[in-house]
This record gives C-alpha cells, sequence and structure tokens, in this order.
C-alpha cells in the first residue's frame, strides 16, 4: 500500500518536468532531454551507467526500405497466436509493420472467439488471414493448452496455403528490426540440421536467469523452422494436469532447483522442448550434457536484443530491458549465472566448438530458483 | 551558458528521488523504483514505449563464467588509446576480459605520457602494457595515433604468437558474455575468398544509414587473423591535419556521405578504403564497391550485439540510436535503421538483399556542410 502510494508520488513527480517540456518543445525533444538528463544524473551519482530505448507506439514512424525481394518470403508465414491486444492498438500496429517490412508475405492471426470485433474487421482489410478458434475446455498450467491449440489452428492454415516454413510468434510481441524473416531463412541455410529426420535447424529464443544450465528451458514465444518441424514440436498432449497437481509440485519439495523444474514440467518451455527433442530421438535424460549436445546439434537459438523484439508484458519488469535481454540485472544471486543464455553468440559459439559442455556444469542445474 | 544552466536545473530536479530512496533503502532498489517510474510515467502520457539497460561500472559485479576451450587458437585482445581513468574504465574493462578469457594475452597500448600509477594497475589486473611515443603529427580525427598504438599493439601480438586479434579500445568496454569465442566462431563459419586475406574481419556497424555510406564502418573494434590485422593498420600516416579536413568540407554547400568518403574525410573510411586497396579491392567511393567488400571480405555485427559500452558524447545514453534499431529524430532519406548489423550482413553474404544502382543515390544524402 505504502510502497505504491511511493511509487505514484515518484511517478507524479517525474511527470511534471515532461509534461510542461512536451507543451513547449514538443513530445520527442522533451523525451530524450529528460531521459538524458535521468541517465546522466544517475551515472553522475552511482555505480552504474544507464541507456534507454524509445520505441513507437504507432507503426508508421518505422521508416522502411524494402531491400528484399518479395518471392523471398512466398514459402514463409507469419503466425501469430494468442489474444489479441488492443491496449495502444498493439496487435494490428505489429500487422501494419509487418505488412510494411514484408510485403505480400502470408499472416496469420490465431486468435479466440469473442475477440474485438473491430480489430479483428481491421486486421481482416489488411489482408490478414483470422482464425477465430474455440478456447479449449481447459486452459493448463500457464495456459499451456491455449498456446498449443492456438499454434497448431495457424500451423494447419499456413499449410493448406501451401507454405513451407513458419514464423510463430505471439499477438503481444512485435519485431520491430527489418529483414528478420530472410535472416532466419538464412541461418537454416547456413547451418544444417546434425538429427536424422529433421529437414532443418528449429529457431528457438532464448530465456534467462542463466537459461543455459536449466534443461530445455528455451523459449516457446517465438519460433522459426519447416512446417514439419513446427507439426512434431506441437504434436505433444494437452496438459491435463489440475490446478492442485501443478501446486504440489511447489509444496511437496523443499527447494526447486534449475533441474527439477525441467525435470517436472514445471514450465511450458520444458514442456514443449523436451517433447521436440523425444520426437526427434534425441532425449537421453534431463542433463546440462544432453540439452547441450540438443541445441548445438538440433536448434538455432537467439536473444531478443538479435532480432529486436519487443513484450509489453508483466509490468513488474516490463521496461527492464537488460533483465529481459539476460545481459544483467541489479539482483544477482551467487551461482545463478544470470548472464549465461543461449544467445546467438553463445550457440554459434557452441555449434563451432569454441565453447565446451564440462561435468561441473551439472551443478549448476542445482541452482535453488525457489524454495517449496 | 543558457542550455547548461537548465540542465543542471533538471539533473538536480531528477536526482532529488534517487538520493532520496538510495538513502532510505539502497542504490540496487533506488535504480529500479525510479528508472521503472520514470519510464512508466513517459510511457502512459506519450506515444513511445521505454526501456532501460543496466550497467555496472565495476565489472565484478558481473558473473564471468570462462567457457572457452583453452586448446583451442589463442586471441589477443588490444586495448588501444589513451588510458581512462574516470570511474577506473579501462582497469575494469582488463579485470573484466581477464575473468571471462582467463588465458587470453590482454595487451594495452598506450602512451608513454601515461599515469605511471595507472600502468601498475593494469599490469597488476594481467595485462601487458606496450608504450610508444605520440606520432608528432596526430593526423585528423587523431587517425594516426590510432594505427601508432593499433600497430604497435599488434606486433606485440604477433610475438605472442597468437592466431587471432581484437583490436578494442581503452574507452570501450564489452560486456557480451564469449563474444571472442563468438567472432572466432564468425570467422570460421563464413571463410572468405579473397587471395590476399587469410580469414574475414569482424568489425561494428555505424547507424545513421550506414549501408549506404561507402565505407564508413565503425573503427571501435576490428577482429581477425594477426596477419590480416597488421596489414590492415600497416598504412602511411595520414599528412593532412584537422584544418585541411574542415578546408574540404567547407568547399561544398552539401556534404553527402559519398563525398565524405570519395575524400577520405573520417577515420573509419580511409581506413576501410586503405585495406580495401591492400588486398587487391577497388575502393570507389560507391555503395556497390563497399557491398562488394562487405559480402566478400568482412563480416558487419552490430554495436548491440557485443553489448559494447563507449561513455562518450552526450548521445551515448540513447541505446536504440547507438545501436541504429530506431531514432526520433531520424530524416527523410536517411535510412537510420539500415546499418550493417548481423541480420542485414547475412542478408546481403546470403544474396536476400542485393545490390541496385538505385542505391547510390542513397549516398547522396547530406550529413554536413553550409547548406
Amino acid at each position: 500500500m505504502v510502497k505504491n502510494i511511493v511509487r505514484k508520488l515518484i511517478r507524479f513527480y517525474y511527470t511534471i518536468p515532461y509534461a510542461i517540456m512536451k507543451l513547449v518543445i514538443g513530445e520527442k525533444r522533451s523525451l530524450s532531454v529528460n531521459m538524458d538528463s535521468v541517465a546522466e544524473s544517475i551515472d553522475d551519482m552511482g555505480a552504474y551507467y544507464l541507456t534507454y530505448n524509445t520505441r513507437p507506439k504507432c507503426t508508421d514512424e518505422m521508416k522502411i526500405l524494402n531491400l528484399v525481394n518479395e518471392n523471398c518470403y512466398s514459402d514463409v508465414a507469419v503466425v501469430m497466436q494468442g489474444p489479441l491486444l488492443t491496449e495502444d492498438d498493439f496487435t494490428y500496429e505489429t500487422l501494419k509493420l509487418y505488412k510494411r517490412q514484408y510485403p505480400g508475405i502470408l499472416i496469420i492471426v490465431s486468435t479466440w472467439k469473442g475477440s474485438d470485433e473491430v480489430t479483428v474487421e481491421k486486421m481482416r482489410e489488411l489482408g490478414v488471414e483470422v482464425l477465430l478458434n474455440d478456447l479449449p475446455g481447459y486452459s493448463g498450467p500457464a495456459n499451456f493448452n491455449y498456446q498449443l491449440k492456438g499454434t497448431k489452428a495457424g500451423i494447419q492454415c499456413a499449410e493448406e496455403r501451401n507454405r513451407l516454413f513458419i514464423l510463430k510468434t505471439r499477438t503481444d510481441q512485435r519485431l520491430y528490426r527489418d529483414n528478420v524473416i530472410t535472416f532466419l531463412l538464412s541461418l537454416t541455410e547456413k547451418f544444417p540440421s546434425c538429427v536424422d529426420g529433421q529437414n532443418r535447424r528449429l529457431i528457438a529464443l532464448s530465456t534467462t536467469n542463466g537459461s543455459m544450465f536449466m534443461p530445455f528451458f528455451i523459449s516457446d514465444m517465438l519460433w522459426f523452422g519447416t512446417v514439419e518441424e513446427l507439426k512434431k514440436m506441437t504434436s505433444i498432449t494437452e496438459d491435463l494436469r489440475t490446478e492442485e497437481e501443478y501446486e504440489a509440485l511447489f509444496k511437496n519439495v523443499s527447494v526447486l532447483t534449475k533441474k527439477y523444474f525441467a525435470d517436472n514440467d514445471v514450465t511450458p518451455e520444458c514442456r514443449f522442448f523436451k517433447h521436440y527433442a523425444k520426437v526427434l530421438g534425441r532425449y537421453d535424460g534431463c542433463t546440462v550434457q544432453n540439452y547441450w549436445k540438443f541445441v548445438k546439434e538440433a536448434l538455432i537459438v537467439l536473444s531478443l536484443n538479435d532480432i529486436g523484439l519487443y513484450w509489453p508484458k508483466y509490468r513488474a519488469n516490463v521496461h527492464m530491458q537488460s533483465e529481459r535481454d539476460g545481459s544483467f540485472k541489479v539482483w544477482q544471486q551467487n551461482g545463478e549465472w544470470f548472464n549465461c543464455n543461449f544467445d546467438f553468440a553463445s550457440w554459434h559459439s557452441l555449434a563451432m566448438g569454441n565453447i565446451r559442455y564440462k561435468k561441473e556444469y551439472e551443478n549448476y542445474a542445482n541452482y535453488v530458483i525457489q524454495r517449496g | 551558458m543558457k542550455h547548461s544552466f537548465y540542465k543542471g536545473i533538471l539533473n538536480r530536479f531528477h536526482r532529488l528521488p534517487y538520493e532520496t530512496v538510495s538513502r532510505c533503502m539502497n542504490e540496487k532498489t533506488s535504480l529500479n523504483t525510479n528508472i521503472n517510474e520514470v519510464c512508466e510515467a513517459y510511457e502512459k502520457c506519450g506515444r513511445y514505449y521505454l526501456s532501460y539497460n543496466i550497467k555496472p561500472k565495476n565489472s565484478v559485479e558481473i558473473p564471468a563464467l570462462d567457457m572457452h576451450i583453452s586448446k583451442g587458437k589463442k586471441i589477443a585482445i588490444i586495448l588501444q588509446g589513451p588510458i581512462v581513468s574516470k570511474n577506473n574504465f579501462t582497469l575494469s574493462t582488463v579485470e573484466l576480459y581477464r575473468r571471462y578469457y582467463p588465458d587470453y594475452p590482454i595487451i594495452v597500448s598506450t602512451w608513454t605520457n601515461q599515469d605511471k600509477a595507472q600502468i601498475r594497475s593494469l599490469e597488476q589486473a594481467g595485462a601487458e602494457i606496450v608504450l610508444s611515443d605520440l606520432p608528432e603529427f596526430h593526423g585528423h580525427s587523431n587517425i594516426n595515433l590510432q594505427i601508432r598504438s593499433s600497430l604497435e599493439g599488434m606486433k606485440r601480438a604477433k610475438e605472442l604468437g597468437v592466431f587471432y586479434a581484437c583490436k578494442t579500445r581503452c574507452d570501450n568496454r564489452i560486456y557480451r558474455l564469449n563474444a571472442m569465442e563468438w567472432m572466432k566462431s564468425l570467422t570460421e563459419s563464413f571463410p572468405g575468398n579473397n587471395p590476399n586475406q587469410n580469414s574475414r574481419i569482424v568489425l561494428l556497424s555505424m547507424v545513421n544509414g550506414g549501408m549506404f555510406w561507402p565505407y564508413y564502418m565503425s573503427d571501435f573494434m576490428y577482429f581477425g587473423n594477426i596477419d590480416d590485422l597488421l596489414l590492415f593498420f600497416s598504412m602511411e600516416p595520414d599528412k593532412r591535419t584537422q584544418e585541411d579536413k574542415n578546408s574540404k568540407l567547407d568547399e561544398v554547400e552539401a556534404v553527402s556521405k559519398k563525398y565524405m568518403a570519395g575524400y577520405d574525410l573520417s577515420a573509419e573510411s580511409e581506413l576501410l578504403r586503405n585495406y580495401a586497396r591492400a588486398i587487391g579491392m577497388n575502393d570507389s567511393p560507391t555503395v556497390e564497391c563497399f557491398w562488394k567488400m562487405m559480402k566478400e571480405t568482412l563480416i558487419g555485427i552490430g554495436r548491440e550485439e557485443l553489448d559494447l559500452w563507449w561513455p562518450k558524447y552526450k548521445e551515448k545514453y540513447r541505446q536504440s540510436v547507438q545501436d541504429g534499431s530506431f531514432s526520433l529524430f531520424e530524416n527523410e532519406n536517411e535510412w537510420f535503421s539500415y546499418n550493417f548489423n548481423f541480420i542485414n550482413w547475412l542478408n546481403l553474404y546470403c544474396g536476400n538483399i542485393q545490390y541496385r544502382p538505385e542505391y547510390e543515390k542513397y549516398a547522396e544524402y547530406v550529413v554536413g556542410g553550409k547548406a
């Protein structure tokens, strides 16, 4: 309660010069002058350097130059799954951006019946394929079943439209960087799969908090790959664990380690990627060693920064870019290895044999994430 | 004068809640609380999303897990230029690299006039020091200083028997874990085909539509085979003064990207064009020749891909400007965000992005002059 009041007071305090200057010199200048001043003050006083990112809410402000030939996208579909984000017209603005960045590309929004009708209509006017699915009967832990159903419907639609590749992303995320789709295609061409039965590597995003030592904890937010590979990933069954069963995972043990999370499918991410490894015949237990072998041979992993991904969710840390991209956070624990995540630099180094698995890494999977 | 007065008042205004929360709680809590609320406040009543990045000044706060294989080909890290003592910047950077790469030589190539105590601290932190006399003639943009200190550092690296070298600066810090292994991986994954080159050189993109600014790639960092980098810096000192450069700029009404490149008016393009000649490439200041060189002999990456921090100039806090992703003040035909980061470089390398004659007109974009 007190905390909230203090926060509101601080927010109001900072708004004063910003709002006044906005009236006098305009929003852009006010924003940069005030943010520069805040960053400089912190730099002068404390133990940290601070930088800030600005991204336009309205994507018309992004200047787009089409350098890539349109026919490069003819085999690709973008599947955006999840509920529409109407605040700031987020989903619609994202679609507008993609339509300008990737003219002619097939975009499928796989969402739910009952979605905002005005937005649905606007999206269709843009030439976007909108799928309005029935919600599954049971959401499953962390809405696993929602994601599964929405993604599968999108994949099916892309396949019916004869697309060979799919970029699976979410309705509440936006890729600001241009030319990402051909970049992803090029990565799968340049780094062929080392796994029999996998026609191309699957590209996924890294998670943070030292996820190199949390077996199979690769993000489920964005995948790029062939239709076949995405079908393999989503060939998993629904998660039918009840709320009580899921909560028991937290109550029945005294400490929850990274390994425990992975072993027990506490997160949807581990559940998806363990399943995918199994389908490829590459699952041999939930160890760091097996995880790294799988990542090295079957995946390509990127970070949010590598492709300019923005995700306005979870107010608690939505602004903390360095925490979100896994580069640094101010509160770190010993043994957490917060910055050890599979971004493209680390993945590529692993793939080329320039960093290697060491036995001691198994100990880092015993890092305690939370107490039971 | 008026500007700095208002700035001082604004800074003082912004310090107050930060100092107060720091005193009542601690700096870390104050940092997160204040910046979150700033972002929240500006975002709520504006047209932009805001986020922030924090980097510790003291590198001890960064966990450094050494993952590289010790039996691989060695890399020397060369920091060139004057030592930065503010916040112990160069020293803390050396300490970070020492922990990231315990068995790689770290060479600080600097000047004989530098502070002896600082030099001793750097040595104690594990750096080897190469001292040179300042060249009599600095050249425009201090280019001769960069050439000499880089070259002397390279020579020492060669004596140490390394295969690769990374030329960076005393006022830069690469925070990215495994950055050296990654750049080594890049040169291995993308071998060049120029007979005068052992491997491609990895370098950083510039912003402001760097794809259409011939040879204008950053000179902050070069990674590559030691012999290639020795060749890169084996160039004659530039005999032009800053005044010569300024008068060349004054000759025309409008200074375009192409004009800057054609008359070697930036150190960045002068270094790269010189290297183009050294390896037998066409150094014409055109987008076409620049792209051909990028595609065949270099690898471009973005500053953010190395998490590189450079505490200089007023725009240093604007991350999206520094990494070329977005500028609030982009001009028509500037194409601010089209730069040779790894995305665009790989697209060029794979043929997804191909040169078109119409791109030459973007090199006519005016970056300065009387107009």
